[in-house]
This record gives C-alpha cells, structure tokens and sequence, in this order.
C-alpha cells in the first residue's frame, strides 16, 4: 500500500493531461529523466510474458545507479498484477521487466524513479490484446 | 437474485415478485430459500472506445448462489445471498482455473404501499451491504486472475423501483446502486434496468428485463470506468410451495452501449422452497 502510495503521488500528483500510448521515448513530468522504450511484443499479449525496457537519462548521461519501481494498472477495472514486477537494471541506463498481463484491453503502466538527480515519474499506456 | 449485483456479478436485482423474480418473498409468503445456478461464456469485449472487438481472453464459469428471504412485517423483508464462482480462463499461453465464495450480501428491502390486487405502481427501496467475504485482486495467486470472486471493501448497497407485480402484465423500472471503497477511494456502482413479463397462466410467468451497469473503478489519478448492458429472459414455474425457473442473459453486442469489459452469455436455472 505505501509502494502504491509512493509510485501514485510521483506519476499523479503532476500527472500530464494525456497519457503517452506506446511511446519510444519521453521524459518524466518533471523533466528530470529523458527516457527512451522498448517493448515486446507489441502488442502486448493477454497471458503472454513480454519484455519491458526503459532506458534513463539525465541531461544526456546514462543514470545506471536510479531505481524504477513500475505499477501496471487497468484503470477501467480497478486492479494491477497479483504479483509486483521485478525490475532489473542492466547497469548502462536500461531498466528490465517482465510483465504477464492478466487480461487484453488498456493498461497503463505506472513507472517511478529515484536516483541522484531526484525523484519523478511518469505514467505510460499500452494496448494489451 | 433480488440483491444488488456488483460489477463483478453484473445483475439486474432488487426487482420482480414471487413470480417473475423468484427469491423475492411474496406477499402471502414467509420465507423463501434458493438455490440459483448459471454457466457463462465469454463472447467477445468492449475496448476503451466502446467498439466491439475480439477477445484475447477466453472465459468459461460456473456459479452458483445460495439465496434467503424473510419477512419481518407487512412492509418490510431481509435477505441474505451468498455466490460461489469458479473460472476458467485461457489466453495466449497461459491458462487455468480457480473459483471459491464470492462476496456475501445482506438486504433489507420495504414496501411502504401494498399494490392493488388488479396491479397498481408501487414503489420499492432496498438497502443493504455487500462484504468482502471472496476473494479480491490483491489476494490472487493467478495470472489471468480466474481465482478472483469478489470486490475489494466493503460496500453500501441501495435501490428503488416502481413495480406492477400483480396481474397479467408484471413490470419494473429501478435504478440499483453500491458504494464501496478500496485503498480509500470511493468505487461506486449504478444500474438503471428495466423489465415486463407476462403471466402465461397460474403458475407460469415469463420476463425479461435490460440493465445498463457502470462501475467506476477506485482510483482517482487515471481512473477510469466500464458499463456493461445486459439484456436476461426468465421463465418461472411456481406452486406447492416451490419455485423453479430458468434464464438466459447476454450482454447487448451494440457499440458504445458497453466500455472495457469481456462480453458474456450464460444460461441458468434454479430452486426455491417458499414457506
């Protein structure tokens, strides 16, 4: 509940108007992380374990010490995943997960970061089919 | 069956009589205790934009409900429901099973004018509660969710309708909501239904009934909602002291009625003892 907390008031309490479906690439809410996206497959499977990548940056240079945390979360339905999602860091910048989305429709995922140059985050979208 | 539904078990309730709704207690009646059962299907979805799509998911699910009603007084009845629901679920390379108990519903309902024995409009106000007695996401153990049987919180349940109960041609028009709460937000619920049957002799009595359901999901950052119209027929047996009856329901595949939720088809039926 507090993790929830915490990932909510990051991604929320500055959350954008429109939530960013499928990007490649795009920077935190408060411009503190640029970041780029990779995801596989896509569209995402019902069912199906796929790959989650996030690469962070920080005025151009990689930020290999942050720390993402990401809250998948339907929120037509009201619920997340059963399970949290472990999050790997490769050490050069790039972030990885493996998700398993227990239903098709739109999911948005809610994805925090904290490392030297501070706290903030931001709230992506994807289709799951 | 006469309990507000949730969005989980998605029913046009609280409505009809000893006769088009058959766990209601009728008005020369004391108690009623039943037995409901129904299989479902998944058919298709609903997508964010409310067009009708194909469905990654399949969905097959048998449930089953315990159901009592007792009269306290001329106006005034208490009922109790409690739902068993077991799932299957495939998609893509996962699959699996998983059921147990549902949410457990307790309902005092009041009928504050007695109808006329020709048929007269009548209204009726039913509140009540729903405990979290299934078990919800967060207590999941399961992929695709099938273990899931009921809704975080507890919650507030309350409905009014006008009814025609008695003569030839029973009809309602209600509007049945709930409010309940998870990691402190407010989740609410409504569903206007209507529905109209016909007495096809004594003991036989057919109805069928629309409800459109909207449930709010409990988060106020990036919350969103679904809506699910369902359209159900019953027919209903009743006589020396038993009820019997069965039922068909199907979401309305019509675009824009619904918005992120499976489409679901299901066959039932069910017994009821009256006293």
């Amino acid at each position: 509940m507090v993790r929830w907390w915490w990932v909510s008031c990051l991604v929320g309490c500055s959350a954008p108007a429109e939530v960013l479906l499928a990007p490649t690439q795009a920077s935190t809410n408060g411009g503190t992380y640029d970041l780029r996206f990779e995801a596989e497959p896509q569209p995402f499977l019902a069912g199906e374990a796929g790959v989650f990548r996030v690469e962070v940056r920080h005025e151009g240079d990689v930020v290999p010490s942050a720390e993402l945390i990401i809250e998948p979360w339907m929120p037509d339905m009201g619920h997340g995943l059963s399970d949290p999602v472990d999050v790997f860091a490769d050490g050069d910048g790039w972030h990885q997960a493996q998700l398993t989305f227990s239903m098709p429709g739109y999911w948005e995922l809610a994805l925090a970061f904290d490392g030297s140059p501070g706290h903030d985050g931001l709230t992506i979208a994807y289709e799951v089919e | 069956m006469w309990l507000i539904a949730s969005a989980a078990y998605a029913a046009s309730c609280c409505v009809g009589s000893t006769t088009s709704l058959p766990l209601r207690v009728g008005g020369s009646e004391q108690a009623v205790v039943g037995l409901t059962g129904a299989a479902e299907v998944g058919l298709a979805r609903w997508d964010r934009a409310g067009a009708v799509v194909g469905s990654g998911l399949a969905e097959q699910a048998a449930s089953v409900e315990l159901g009592a009603g007792l009269r306290l007084g001329g106006q005034w009845q208490v009922g109790l429901a409690l739902p068993a629901r077991f799932t299957h679920r495939a998609a893509s390379v996962s699959e699996g099973s998983g059921g147990g108990v549902g949410d457990l519903r307790a309902a005092a309902l009041w009928e504050p004018v007695a109808e006329n024995v020709g048929g007269s409009w009548v209204p009726v106000v039913r509140g009540g509660v729903r405990v979290p007695t299934g078990r919800d996401w967060t207590e999941s153990e399961a992929v695709l969710l099938q273990d899931v049987t009921g809704l975080q919180g507890t919650a507030g349940l309350i409905g009014v309708q006008i009814e025609r109960l008695q003569g030839g041609t029973p009809a309602f028009v209600g509007l049945q909501g709930e409010l309940g709460s998870a990691d402190d937000r407010l989740q609410p619920v409504l569903s206007p239904s209507i529905g109209v049957g016909r007495s096809l002799s004594e003991r036989w009595t057919v109805l069928g009934s629309f409800a459109w359901t909207a449930s709010w999901a409990p988060t106020s950052a990036t919350g969103g909602f679904t809506a699910r119209p369902t359209a159900g027929a019953r027919l209903v047996h009743g006589g020396d002291g038993w009820r019997g009856w069965i039922s068909a329901r199907c979401d309305v595949p019509v675009p824009g009625l619904g918005r992120s939720v499976l489409q679901l088809g299901s066959l039932g039926g069910g017994l009821a003892k009256v006293f």
